[in-house]
């Protein structure tokens, strides 16, 4: 035990990075998402390839290769993206594991979306439509305060999967929660101890996430008339 | 409009034109143009950049593949184990005993709240220190397979939950004991219902054979990495290694399609 509270900091620092680098990751994807999902249900064609060829390149290549292509390979572009605001300095690895992280829950944030929209049954815009509602109308006040319910839960359950996949950006060398247990695990050799405190700093993560899925979960969709059939990233 | 009360050719012309640039093909037309100036600027340079040289040699490739196999065959393996663990992990939960229920329970509940990679990474490390050696692809198999048994065991639940209630009252009117009632009653049918949710959990599963990378295992990744850093071309090479992982997740998705379509509601 001894060895976790000699590095306390270490762990600590790791798990503010930890979280830190999910709140933004989870902002930037959601708004990735909604304007990818956006652009899928428009009529705009050229978009929509784009959008479709985001989705499916993103969904189905693994995390670590992204995350370690955006890390290496935007320097060669000529990107160097590490920088201060109020005084707080953001490294490559930051930067770059944000980016990586909100692309790949992007995706699955923008299939989500899409799916709870085309869940609406289509009975319900023809009804809004012929009671005199316009299209702008039908949306806001009919599809998506129904969409939002079925969209929840599977979205709480992409932001406890963000939680997770940010232990692979040890890779790129974000000092989180695992790779600051790497480094004491390394220096101290004291395995058990170290990855027993990691696993439950991530359980003190993840798992009210998951509790506060399941609530929503029944207080939103009680009945769960609509099943959504997704592909989750966990 | 004051126009469409003058002359009836003025106001189809007029349509036409508003047909013409109404939002639609507003947005149309702004669509393509952003995709042909993506395609001009950044796929044309990416494409006839000198960096695709070292693909044109088959040993590159025969390399790349040799990884692609290691990959497969941990997928395979994790795969067939997980889902023996992941049936058993989940009648253990369903089971009545609280011996047996909740320490399934708890593995359940604790593994699918943990990161894939720290339980193959925890795997790796820990095992040898209590003696265990193997090979690093099975230190690989053994975390994938302790991560995706508690996740498909969490769908088998689901699927055995979801066959009603009348087919198992049936089967014990008819005098079947509880494990004929489970193999020829109950798991027939929630198999059927499930296919689709394990071939998704097999796709994020060869995508986590990624993570074996970083425990040196000579797989896919790996090989890329080996691979880029030895020509210099990592966005290249990380993105044939992409389209690899691409090419096998997106068969394995359209089989799920095929299979969701084919269910009976």
């Amino acid at each position: 035990m001894d060895v976790i509270f000699e590095n306390g900091d270490l762990f600590l620092s790791g798990f503010l990075t930890t979280i830190y680098i999910s709140i933004f990751a989870a902002i930037l994807s959601l708004i990735i998402g909604i304007v990818v999902a956006v652009l899928r249900v428009t009529p705009s064609g050229g978009l929509k390839v784009l959008a479709i060829v985001y989705t499916e390149f993103f969904r189905n290549t693994p995390f670590l290769v992204q995350a370690l292509a955006l890390y290496f390979g935007l320097p060669k572009l000529g990107l160097r993206l590490q920088f201060q605001v109020f005084g707080l300095e953001f490294n490559q690895s930051f930067v770059v594991g944000t980016m990586a992280l909100a692309l790949y829950t992007g995706a699955y944030v923008a299939e989500t979306i899409r799916s709870g929209l085309l869940a609406i049954a289509p009975g319900q815009t023809e009804a809004a439509r012929s009671l005199g509602l316009s299209m702008m109308q039908t949306l806001r006040l009919v599809i998506i305060p129904q969409a939002v319910r079925l969209v929840i839960p599977p979205l709480g359950n992409l932001l406890i999967a963000l939680v997770k996949n940010s232990a692979v950006l040890t890779a790129i060398g974000l000092a989180e929660l695992m790779y600051n247990a790497s480094q004491v695990n390394n220096r101290t050799f004291r395995t058990f101890e170290v990855f027993t405190a990691v696993i439950i700093f991530y359980l003190v993560l993840t798992l009210p996430l998951g509790w506060l899925v399941s609530y929503l979960e029944k207080k939103l969709n009680p009945l769960r008339a609509i099943r959504l059939n997704l592909r989750g990233a966990r | 409009m004051a126009v469409q009360n003058t002359t009836g050719s003025m106001v189809g012309y007029q349509r036409r034109l508003q047909d013409y640039f109404n939002y639609k093909n507003l947005f149309n037309i702004i669509g393509w143009g952003v995709l042909a100036l993506v395609v001009l600027f950044v796929l044309v340079p990416a494409a006839t950049n000198g960096n695709w040289q070292p693909f044109s040699i088959w040993s590159t490739w025969t390399f790349l593949l040799d990884g692609l196999w290691v990959t497969l065959q941990v997928a395979f393996y994790s795969v067939i184990l997980s889902m023996i663990f992941g049936v058993i992990l989940a009648l253990g939960r369903l089971s009545n005993n609280p011996i047996i229920s909740v320490p399934s329970v708890v593995f359940i509940e604790v593994v699918r709240a943990l990161p894939s990679y720290l339980i193959i990474f925890y795997a790796f490390i820990g095992l040898p220190k209590i003696g265990v050696k193997l090979d690093a692809i099975w230190f690989a198999v053994i975390g994938l397979t302790i991560y995706t048994s508690a996740i498909l065991a969490e769908v088998v639940r689901a699927g055995i939950l979801s066959v009603e209630k009348g087919q198992l009252e049936a089967a014990y009117s008819l005098g079947l004991r509880p494990y004929q009632t489970l193999y020829l009653i109950v798991m027939p049918q929630a198999l059927r219902r499930m296919v689709p949710s394990i071939v998704s959990q097999l796709i994020t599963l060869t995508k986590d054979t990624s993570l074996a990378a970083i425990i040196a295992l000579q797989e896919l990744t790996r090989k890329g990495q080996q691979l880029y850093q030895f020509n210099g071309n990592i966005l290249e090479t990380m993105f044939i290694v992409g389209m690899i992982y691409f090419v096998v997740c997106y068969i394995l998705s359209l089989i799920s399609s095929k299979l969701e379509v084919k269910r009976p509601r």
